[in-house]
């Protein structure tokens, strides 16, 4: 399986000054977020043929900025944060389109990290893009001292071996907040707890000085009280090291605390992305609504949360149209509205979502599981400067009132 | 480390008793005796003195007078060969398999481990069915097969190497190797799926996020935790081909410890017998300590539990 990872056998087409031929040179080197993805989509060879759980994501990290990429699981938050340091083994994976440009150099353009060649991508994972795993348990491997690996990165990318070497690990070990980093470097990872692995991956990730730290729901598998811990390292880690984070999460007082710019993500698309204090106090995707009706809410006594009532459909059988329309409040509303109130379909109001009714519904109901004449997937549509959605009926929705207020509570 | 030590020589001890007294009560119990089995029958006085020489008319104190002779390395004399003892018998033959049986599981070893770790690597390649392949014809086909087939290649064909015997270099490649095969397809097949499923760890992304070469990726950080399988089995592994192997040995005419295994019990030869598999029970149990211990040193999550 390892053999996938080594893309030697194909042929590297394009290096760095190809790619950006065809492109505003200045702009990428002047303005270029210091992570750019552009219409990535990432597609899956299984037994039951191609199914694509990534499709068409674009996504932009500026320097010093924390982004947050939310949603359910199984919504293909993981799969475009592994296929930034091209993790994910081909096959079975294929990154069928797109580009993911890193500004990896001041003053030079950007990089396609899909296209670049296997030595630069080493260079760059580790050294430029860290990254910090969901499960610190088994993240870690067994039979290295925690020191040993994080020796390791440190020699990959600085130059520097040995005690030198050594002695930067019990600083980052220090650094990251364990106790006795002189003895816990040369500890396994079993002889740790969750919450100090989970420190010892992060000191590992920032052992080269990323100017990108991915964190792949890096507080999941840990208990609430060290999720806070934790989180609070990796946000003054963030100010302290000028550096930039791409957070992973489902958890959206995470993303409230913590980010500048947040995702949101359904079914292998963006559905909603924007400043973090317009797009939690004011969703304009019933997706996003409906998720931030599920954060409990500290100065509310209430009976049972709020849920968005089914879940999430697995790659090989998306919703034509919108996605989220067969879990949607608002088509149900909509069709509920066009029913009662002219009469259409009254009485195959059950079965308003299955395709061979549709022509009796009205347009808008037609638009959210079948699309337009231009694309079925409604299309990212600018709200203000900070922020866009991609909903069919997105003048239709109703905002949602205070949930911002106390996202933020739920940490 | 040293508790665990003197645990394991201990439970060592017990096992290689528990063998020698199964051992034994085969051996009274199979019919004949070792002066039945000569061309010309002994005189019944004879016969007599010998069995009163050697105990055997007392099984129970046959059995504690062995073992307490073979306690201080005394195996006594053989019923077959004449003025031969068991000592010397093992002292002249145990060299020689346990050369041959060295030889051969440094080449399973050289062998089988890159043809399993580049069969889990190039997982349903074509390099994946040929490793699948090797190792199929590696454990089916026996010995006696591909021992023949080396000597008609290498021995007669093209001449390069003695047909048999024993005493020079040259003798070693044809016999260390045809004993070593079953045991590089067993390594191999170890190997292959200890790598499979060690390549699927989270550790291994991990490793390959940290800018780590795929081939240190695979010979260092893979390969530590998938190796351990195939140590588990080189112990027993060890045990048995230094022991010899009587098949081997034959094709090769290779005066080792083998051949006396079986000849000893189809003599009846109770002496030679006991010593054989005390030998080989010995080396069997001092094998597998040896292999715990290295087992320890490897995989950091045991040592904590043995103590």
């Amino acid at each position: 399986m390892a053999a996938q990872f080594m893309d030697s056998s194909k042929p590297q087409i394009a290096n760095e000054h190809d790619l950006t031929e065809d492109m505003d040179v200045s702009y990428r080197v002047e303005q270029a977020p210091l992570l750019d993805i552009c219409g990535l989509t990432v597609s899956i060879e299984t037994q039951d043929g191609v199914i694509t759980p990534v499709e068409d994501v674009a996504l932009r990290v500026a320097r010093k900025q924390t982004v947050a990429l939310v949603g359910e699981s199984g919504c293909g938050k993981s799969i475009t944060a592994q296929s930034i340091l091209r993790l994910l083994p081909q096959p079975p994976f294929r990154m069928e389109k797109g580009e993911i440009f890193f500004a990896r150099l001041k003053d030079t353009p950007a990089i396609d990290l899909l296209k670049t060649n296997e030595r630069t991508l080493r260079e760059v994972r580790g050294g430029q893009i860290a990254m910090v795993f969901q499960d610190p348990m088994t993240s870690l491997n067994p039979v290295f001292r925690i020191g040993e690996q994080i020796v390791e990165t440190i020699e990959l990318h600085q130059g520097v071996s040995g005690q030198i070497a050594r002695a930067q690990a019990i600083e980052l070990l220090r650094r990251v907040g364990i106790a006795k980093p002189e003895q816990r470097v040369d500890a396994y990872p079993h002889e740790l707890s969750g919450g100090m692995r989970q420190r010892a991956m992060i000191a590992m990730a920032l052992s080269c000085h990323p100017k990108l730290l991915i964190a792949d729901e890096p507080t999941t598998a840990l208990d609430v009280t060290i999720q806070r811990q934790i989180l609070d390292l990796l946000r003054s880690i963030q100010i302290e090291s000028n550096m930039s984070l791409l957070l992973i999460t489902h958890n959206l007082g995470v993303v409230a605390e913590i980010a500048d710019y947040v995702y949101v993500m359904y079914a292998g698309r963006i559905v909603e992305h924007g400043d973090t204090t317009q797009v939690l106090a004011n969703p304009m995707h019933p997706y996003t609504q409906g998720l931030l009706r599920c954060v409990p809410k500290i100065n509310e006594k209430s009976g049972r949360l709020d849920t968005i009532p089914g879940t999430v459909p697995s790659p090989s059988s998306f919703p034509t149209g919108c996605r989220f329309h067969p879990r949607c409040e608002l088509t149900a509303r909509l069709a509920a509205s066009t029913a009662s109130g002219d009469g259409i379909s009254r009485d195959s109001d059950r079965d308003s979502r299955s395709p061979s009714n549709l022509e009796a519904q009205p347009a808008c109901l037609r638009r959210c599981a079948l699309g337009d004449e231009t694309s079925t997937a409604p299309p990212l549509r600018k709200l203000n400067t900070d922020h866009y959605v991609a909903c069919w009926e997105s003048e239709n929705v109703t905002p949602l009132g205070n949930s911002a207020s106390n996202a933020g509570t739920a940490g | 480390m040293i508790r665990f030590a003197t645990g394991r020589l201990l439970g060592g001890a017990i096992t290689i008793f528990s063998v020698y007294t199964l051992t034994f009560l085969m051996v009274i119990a199979i019919p004949g005796n070792p002066f039945q089995q000569s061309q010309h029958s002994l005189p019944a006085e004879v016969e007599q003195a010998l069995r009163a020489r050697y105990n055997m008319d007392n099984n129970w104190l046959y059995f504690w007078d062995f073992l307490g002779d073979a306690v201080t390395l005394d195996f006594g004399p053989s019923f077959t060969y004449n003025d031969w003892t068991c000592n010397q018998i093992i002292a002249d033959a145990l060299p020689v398999s346990m050369l041959i049986g060295f030889l051969a599981i440094i080449l399973a070893v050289l062998i089988g481990v890159p043809i399993g770790v580049y069969g889990a690597v190039k997982r349903g390649s074509w390099v994946d069915s040929a490793s699948l392949g090797v190792i199929l014809l590696g454990i089916s086909i026996p010995p006696f097969v591909t021992g023949s087939i080396l000597l008609l290649l290498f021995g007669v064909t093209m001449k390069v190497l003695p047909i048999g015997g024993w005493g020079t270099v040259a003798h070693l490649p044809l016999p260390a190797l045809t004993l070593s095969l079953p045991f590089a397809a067993y390594i191999a097949r170890l190997m292959r799926v200890g790598m499979l499923d060690d390549l699927q760890n989270d550790f291994i992304r991990t490793a390959i996020a940290k800018g780590v070469s795929s081939h240190l990726v695979i010979w260092k950080h893979a390969f530590k935790v998938a190796f351990l399988p195939v140590l588990s089995f080189l112990g027993p592994a060890c045990a048995q081909a230094m022991t010899g192997s009587f098949v081997v040995e034959k094709v090769f005419g290779v005066p080792g410890l083998g051949q006396h295994f079986v000849n000893a019990a189809l003599n009846r030869d109770a002496g030679l017998v006991l010593s054989t598999v005390l030998a080989f029970s010995t080396l069997l149990v001092l094998f597998n300590i040896a292999i715990d211990l290295l087992y320890t040193k490897l995989d950091p999550r045991i040592s904590g539990a043995a103590g």
